[in-house]
């Protein structure tokens, strides 16, 4: 009993942290810009393709890991120079803009790779005794990634000069400018990162998952969820939203049928979100 | 065909007065056209052509029902084909359990219901209480209840036949004798519901309450300010979007089988392409949109396809950028240059 107890709690951390890591470049770059970029899950999938080409020119894992938040930070650079940065204040053209960024970085992944199916081999595939359980070490190792990623990007956004100018742009752009940042520059910053931070997690989560084309849209409405639960433009919010939809998940999916489970989380998020649009967090 | 958006400048009422009159003269011949070609259609092309149509009418149907959605409340659904799949489901779960005529009207009867019965009820829910969940935060709910639909479709698949989705069910029939098969009668049924339904919304598009909802997009503040209740506007619209893609869902039951897939991301995602690339705030640039880019999308085969879709998805971002108006307002933008 305490075995099956300990393996759930693990579960959910498991699944929390791997929500909060996929939904972290997506929290960046709604928070800081206000901007829904529905081109997340492409590039958090573009970060998995990273992973497969860099193992396969080299054959390491890590090298994946260190370039995919290069490429994919790249691609960001050029999503916000081309379209994003337009489009400020149109909030709703900016979701369709994005819609059609993700239309192309899936098609071109397909073009490149192939439509078909990859497999990434797990780097570090033994287990650990945690009392009486055996858990995977990898998983264990993203549980650590994910706090040590957002203890940086606390210190990121609040210990250092540009995270100033970062929220100092967000809470008014032209004052903020009219202090010598330029918000434009500081946008970039923040679109970049917050792409980066997609593709990272999405090298990070290539051995846990089928990797093809496709494989960002299963997370899309979770990550997004996870982001609005907790509240927007907070790290503390993201952490909470995270516990809230893999804790539930865990809990749900072992009382029932795992695909009801699922909808079930969102259906509770859902609920949160029409009685505090702000997130919970706030 | 026109929008009916003022420039900014324009005193207010000056568009509308133009709009009547250019509505006189300049709109009924390319409605007279486009009636023509949707009649003469099923006599100048191939059987299999007019299967193709049948289907890509009740998509044009379901971006339309978006259009409307967007042009009089202002938002965008990213989960409208779950409205469609709830359709299409409620039809083939009736035609199970009661064939035949009565079944098919019944069917009919309770797609558009709930189809239009769950929007009311999200609707409800998230434009009627003290803080409005509207805009983008819309986008994110729909997205998520698409996804929360297609999940039990999967999910409980004893009553909605999961991921195989439905088939079998008996054939919708319109009259004892006449059945919804072969290509003729169901093209014949869906081209007349279209026409209907259309020609309703212009309708009502016209009539004050509809430019109210106008009104009501375009300044929510002003129209909020003068007494027009924003919330329960937009609650009608997104009923009866609802119920128009229920209706659209129901008309693509002749196809022979429904699958999760209709609450997928992906057919969400073509029905905003098909509208943004169509043109929004028309009607009935949504509806070409669907049918145009979808018969070019069978036209193209094999790896052809994924280089197509890359193409709409630049041409998606293009548009949005530099031509919100779409493929109608530019077609609006040259027969007015040639009219001056």
């Amino acid at each position: 009993m305490t075995a099956t107890v300990l393996t759930q709690i693990v579960n959910g951390l498991s699944l929390a942290s791997i929500l909060i890591l996929i939904a972290l470049g997506l929290a960046v770059i709604f928070g800081l810009l206000g901007v829904i970029n529905l081109a997340h899950a492409d590039l958090f999938m573009a970060g998995m393709y990273a992973v497969v080409l860099a193992q396969g020119v080299t054959g390491n894992f890590w090298f994946g890991v260190l370039a995919a938040p290069l490429i994919v930070g790249a691609i960001g650079f050029v999503v916000e120079l081309g379209v994003v940065r337009w489009l400020r204040a149109r909030p709703l053209d900016t979701l369709l803009a994005t819609l059609g960024v993700g239309i192309v970085i899936r098609e071109g992944v397909k073009l490149l790779f192939g439509a078909g199916y990859r497999q990434v081999a797990n780097p570090l595939p033994g287990s650990i005794a945690i009392g009486p359980v055996a858990y995977p070490i990898y998983r264990l190792l993203l549980i650590a990634v994910t706090a040590s990623i957002l203890a940086g990007l606390a210190a990121w956004l609040y210990r250092t000069a540009p995270g100033l100018r970062l929220r100092a742009m967000l809470q008014d752009r032209e004052t903020a400018a009219a202090y010598g940042i330029d918000p434009e520059r500081a946008s970039l910053v923040a679109f970049v990162v917050g792409a980066a931070l997609a593709g990272l997690a999405g090298a990070l989560m290539s051995p846990l998952v089928t990797v093809g084309p496709d494989v960002g849209i299963i997370y899309l409405a979770r990550a997004f969820m996870v982001v609005v639960v907790g509240g927007v433009g907070s790290l503390l919010g993201l952490v909470g939203g995270g516990v809230i939809i893999g804790g539930g998940d865990t809990l749900a999916g072992y009382f029932l049928n795992p695909t009801i489970a699922n909808a079930a989380v969102l259906v509770l998020a859902v609920v949160i979100l029409r009685f505090r649009p702000g997130g919970l967090f706030r | 065909m026109t929008s009916v958006d003022a420039p900014p400048d324009a005193p207010p009422g000056a568009a509308l007065a133009k709009q009547r009159r250019i509505n006189l003269g300049w709109s009924v011949l390319p409605n007279a056209v486009m009636l023509a070609l949707i009649v003469a259609f099923p006599f100048i092309a191939s059987d299999y052509q007019v299967g193709l149509m049948t289907q890509f009418l009740t998509f044009g149907l379901l971006a339309m029902s978006l259009d409307l959605l967007g042009d009089r409340a202002g938002l965008v659904s990213f989960g409208h084909g779950a409205w469609f799949g709830l359709g299409a489901y409620t039809l083939a779960l009736t035609l199970e359990r009661l064939p035949g005529v009565g079944g098919t009207y019944l069917g009919f009867l309770l797609a558009a219901s709930v189809g239009g019965g769950f929007a009311a009820l999200l609707g409800s829910q998230l434009f009627l209480g003290r803080q409005r969940v509207g805009g983008v935060y819309f986008g994110i709910v729909t997205l998520a209840v698409a996804a929360i639909l297609q999940l039990v479709v999967m999910g409980w698949s004893s009553f909605t036949g999961g991921s195989n989705g439905l088939y079998g069910f008996a054939t919708p029939e319109l009259a004892p004798g006449l059945p919804l098969t072969g290509t003729q009668a169901p093209y014949g049924l869906a081209a007349t519901v279209c026409i209907l339904i259309y020609a309703g919304l212009k309708w009502a598009l016209r009539s004050s309450l509809g430019l109210s909802l106008l009104a009501a997009r375009q300044n929510s503040l002003r129209a909020e300010g003068i007494g027009i209740p924003i919330g329960r506007f937009q609650l009608l619209v997104f009923s009866a979007a609802g119920a128009i893609a229920g209706i659209a869902g129901a008309l693509y039951i002749p196809v022979g089988f429904v699958s999760p897939d209709l609450f997928g991301l992906t057919f969400s995602t073509y029905v905003i392409v098909w509208m943004v690339l169509g043109g929004r705030g028309t009607l009935i640039g949504g509806f070409l949109g669907a049918i145009g880019l979808s018969f070019l999308e069978t036209a193209l085969s094999g790896s052809f396809v994924t280089l197509w879709l890359l193409m709409v998805g630049v041409l998606l971002i293009v548009v949005v950028l530099v031509w919100p108006r779409g493929a109608m307002g530019a077609l609006g933008a040259v027969t007015r240059a040639i009219r001056t």
